[in-house]
């Protein structure tokens, strides 16, 4: 193997006269290596969900994030208060606003706005243990219930805002699932009915990608 | 002796131009002795195929895999774009070693969907070398070796070449091309060469829905000019081959509970959205590949000597499914390659019981890889270096030959800070082993490797039966991708992770092959076996307790893969035989049967091609007018189902066995420069099926029946 290593500089000095390479954009030499910017636009790094009483009162925000994509987020749990003052569950309702960031840019960018800007190419989708709603159907064992508050230009849901409704104390998941919808072939792919069909038959049943999955703890007390 | 290049050490020549006159030597009573020196298949002490330029044009408009499909022991590993790769012997493209015009293909091969890009219309013939044949060729050709060598320059004063064209049914795709030769009466030891061929296709269709998203459009462009004198020819070519395809519509970035839904469904969710289109749509991928070759074979009293430069650039883009007003590609590779070859032959050497001929040659590689996008691949800078020799002693019946190949890799991964955190905290990278600077980690690898053969080839029979046995010992370095890969697999619903301490993978082999050439049966069976040390493959990564474990991203919970050494075992039958080959009614069979296991955990490994047999009933006709050369070919295609798979490392069943017919017909008209026409359908009952080691199985249904009709003329 040495005999390798010692001819290795002879490669480098070869490489360095024949190619004379130029640098691809983002990139450059230094030092006889290359250097390459990341290229992260696009990204998503942090989910921020906002909770806001519906009789007023502070928004609770909880967050799932890992900013450096490395596969080991920092996950928030869920604390929702109820309306009850005393042993019986009474239902409160929130609002509930999903912000979307990108941390690997610098400075971070908020990625909302373009959501907002193509959300006949989205939709959210809210299930997991804990959610009654459009995407799961009727789950005795929710502790809140989902409904959406925003629509896109064809009047279809979006899900940047929602209605979250508390419908009994307890513990479960939420899961919050952002679907990317492209046409294809200049056909729509977001169409009436999408929540239904993930209910019915999982996201295999329906077109696009994720672009987010992430899932929270969440209590109700 | 000049001719010696060519006649007695044929199977040299098809890895370099055969310029020199074949005649000289027949006079020679050593070669008297040699049967079949005209047929290098016959004389490779290797299994061993070659496709001529009418096989060629059989396939006009196919990809090189798809060309080589019709070999024994060739399958096709297809893509989710229309593009494909060869398997040899069960072994994947990163087992495989591609020559171009005698140079080393560089690419990213390690891509599923990433086709290998030669023109096979660039080629004159193409061979291919089944089993391992690291000895004489490097690294990497522990499967088998892929020839794809030009025609010859032409050497008359004048104009001449061949005009092909071809258009497929399914995906409506006309295909067309053209090579012209020149040699100048003014300047008659001057031999020019353009050529040029377009393909252009529609979304194909599976018998029940359009595959949307998988059109492409293909165009290569070559040039050469050599120079032959009485000593030797010089050559410079330039080749260009671009290559823009969809990607199935069909692949989702699901988690694997909802890739196991859509597995599940009867059709694609979006499939009544898909129509026959000509138009690409993200995401899709957009690959260039240029190759600059310069080429010298001198011959004198001392032997031939052929040097060989080339530098190859491979930029590969890949532009994912993203929001509008993100622009440009999410993956961004290139690749640029620098090589030199260098081969000496000394002259044949006389001895009282037979002939010596044999060789030394030498090869360095540059290479640096630049990789820009998301989290997946360091760059890297590498150097390579081989030596080797050969010797082979023809007996009055039996040759002999030995070979011996010493190969060293030095590579720099500059892994991207982001990335080598990721490594470190997932402990799949020691720290200490890379330098660690404010943009990158430096990580240094090393390896090497010897390879060796010694093979026979005995003609039992002269003209009759051979046999040949190859013993031989090869090795492959890992790739980059194997070591430092991190990221989602965009085809798989797993996170996959490389491993920096992979070894050097070392194949030893055995292959035995008997060959018949008779008026009445012409058959190539071959029965072979290897077992292969830190073999890389990928597969779920367990903990203690033999549990998977997940990665978590933001876009779901993964299953963990990493690349893994174990050892393992190939071994299979495969071959052709011909009955009646030259009557009027005749029968072809081709078969192939391999077995890939974990030889320690007896586990299978999956990828492996199932069993299939392909038979044909061909019908040869009288000449009627200016017609002759005419066939009617009518074949079934038998494809079992893979039942030695392994679920725990696999994402989907094994698709079930499927049966598929053809039927073809050929003919040519005239005779001085005769136009050679023909009609085939593939897949004739529009059958629906699934193919074992496509990607598309896990999706959708393989393209129905397609009609593809062809006219060659050459002038």
């Amino acid at each position: 193997m040495k005999w390798i290593t010692r001819l290795a500089p002879l490669g480098l000095l070869f490489t360095t006269a024949c190619s004379d390479v130029e640098a691809p954009d983002g990139c450059h030499y230094h030092d006889d290596e290359l250097h390459c910017d990341d290229d992260n636009h696009g990204l998503a790094t942090t989910v921020i969900l906002n909770f806001t009483p519906s009789g007023g009162g502070d928004t609770l925000s909880f967050e799932w994030n890992d900013p450096e994509n490395d596969g080991n987020p920092v996950v928030d749990d869920i604390l929702l208060p109820d309306a009850s003052d005393h042993d019986h569950h009474d239902a409160q309702e929130y609002t509930l606003d999903v912000e979307i960031w990108n941390e690997l840019e610098d400075p971070a960018s908020d990625v909302t706005p373009d959501i907002d800007e193509q959300d006949h190419f989205h939709q959210f989708f809210f299930t997991g243990s804990a959610v009654r709603g459009p995407a799961v159907g009727n789950n005795p064992d929710a502790i809140i219930r989902q409904a959406y508050a925003d629509e896109d230009e064809n009047g279809l849901p979006v899900g940047l805002s929602n209605t979250i409704t508390t419908v009994d104390w307890g513990t479960g998941e939420l899961t919050v699932t952002l679907r990317h919808m492209p046409e294809e072939n200049g056909e729509t792919v977001k169409t009436e009915g999408l929540a239904d069909a993930v209910a019915d038959e999982g996201f295999g049943g329906i077109g696009g990608g994720n672009d987010i999955e992430v899932t929270f703890n969440i209590e109700v007390e | 002796m000049a001719a010696c290049a060519c006649g007695c050490a044929c199977s040299l020549c098809l890895t370099t131009p055969c310029w020199a006159d074949p005649g000289e030597d027949a006079e020679d009573d050593v070669l008297e002795i040699t049967v079949h020196a005209d047929d290098p298949d016959v004389e490779d002490i290797r299994a061993r195929t070659t496709m001529d330029a009418v096989d060629l044009e059989r396939r006009s408009g196919d990809d090189l895999a798809d060309t080589l499909a019709g070999i024994a022991g060739v399958r096709t590993a297809g893509g989710t774009a229309d593009a494909a790769k060869p398997i040899i012997r069960g072994h994947q493209e990163r087992r495989l070693l591609v020559l171009n015009d005698g140079v080393r293909h560089e690419s990213q091969k390690w891509g599923p969907d990433h086709a290998t890009e030669v023109d096979p219309f660039s080629a004159g013939q193409i061979s291919v070398i089944r089993g391992a044949a690291g000895a004489r060729y490097g690294p990497d050709a522990i499967g088998g070796v892929i020839l794809v060598q030009p025609p010859p320059l032409r050497s008359e004063v004048g104009v001449g070449g061949v005009t092909r064209a071809s258009f497929e049914t399914n995906g409506r795709r006309p295909y067309l091309a053209a090579r012209v030769d020149v040699v100048p009466a003014a300047a008659p030891r001057l031999s020019a060469r353009v050529s040029a061929n377009v393909g252009v296709g529609a979304n194909r269709s599976a018998p029940d829905y359009v595959l949307g998203n998988t059109a492409s459009r293909t165009y290569n462009l070559g040039a050469t000019l050599g120079y032959t004198w009485d000593a030797g020819q010089v050559r410079a070519s330039w080749t260009h081959h671009a290559f823009t395809a969809g990607v199935f519509y069909g692949v989702q970035n699901g988690t694997p509970t909802d890739f196991a839904a859509q597995l599940n469904a009867e059709q694609p969710a979006t499939a009544d959205l898909w129509s026959s289109t000509y138009d690409i749509d993200r995401p899709y991928q957009d690959v260039t590949h240029d190759m600059v070759l310069v080429n010298a074979d001198l011959i004198g009293e001392w032997g031939t000597l052929d040097l060989t430069y080339a530098f190859q650039l491979n930029h590969r883009q890949e532009f994912d499914s993203v929001r509008e007003g993100i622009s440009g590609p999410q993956y961004d590779f290139t690749l640029r390659t620098h090589s030199v070859d260098a081969l000496y032959r000394h002259l044949a050497v006389s001895l009282p019981f037979g002939e010596l001929d044999g060789g030394v040659g030498v090869q360095g590689t540059f290479q640096e890889n630049v990789y820009r996008g998301y989290a997946l691949l360091p760059n890297y800078r590498s150097f390579g270096g081989g030596v080797f020799a050969y010797e082979r002693l023809s007996l009055r019946r039996i040759d002999v030959e030995a070979g011996a190949r010493l190969d060293g890799l030095s590579r720099v991964a500059f892994v991207g800070d982001d990335d080598f955190h990721r490594h470190v905290q997932r402990g799949t990278l020691d720290e200490s082993t890379c330098e660690v600077s404010p943009a990158h980690a430096r990580c240094p690898a090393a390896y090497s490797a010897g390879s060796v053969s010694l093979g026979a080839l005995a003609h039992i029979v002269p003209n009759l039966l051979d046999v040949k046995l190859d013993l031989s010992r090869a090795s492959r370095f890992p790739n980059v991708d194997e070591l430092y890969l991190i990221g989602s697999a965009p085809s798989f619903p797993v996170y996959a992770l490389g491993s920096p301490d992979l070894a050097v993978e070392t194949a030893w082999g055995a292959s035995l092959t008997t060959g018949v050439r008779h008026p009445w049966v012409k058959a190539e069976v071959s029965a072979y076996g290897q077992v292969v040390d830190d073999y890389i493959y990928f597969s779920p990564d367990l903990n203690v307790s033999g549990a998977p474990r997940f990665d978590v991203t933001i876009r779901g919970t993964w299953p963990r893969f990493t690349y893994q050494a174990v050892q393992a075992m190939v071994y299979g039958v495969d071959g052709t035989v011909s009955v009646a080959p030259e009557q009027s009614l005749g029968v072809d069979l081709r078969f192939a049967a391999v077995r890939a296991q974990d030889r320690q955990t007896q586990t299978h490994l999956i990828g492996t091609p199932p069993d299939h047999l392909t038979a044909s009933v061909v019908g040869r006709l009288p000449t009627v007018g200016v017609l002759h050369d005419t066939q009617v070919r009518a074949t079934t295609e038998l494809v079992a189902r893979q039942t030695r798979t392994d679920d725990h490392a696999d994402f989907a069943p094994a698709p079930p066995a499927y049966a598929l017919f053809g039927l073809s017909v050929e003919t040519e008209l005239g005779s001085r420069t005769p136009v050679r026409l023909g009609v085939d359908v593939h897949n004739l009952l529009n059958t629906s099926y699934r193919d074992y080691t496509s990607l598309l199985r896990y999706y959708a249904d393989q393209p129905g029946r397609n009609i593809r009709v062809r006219v060659g003329v050459p002038f």
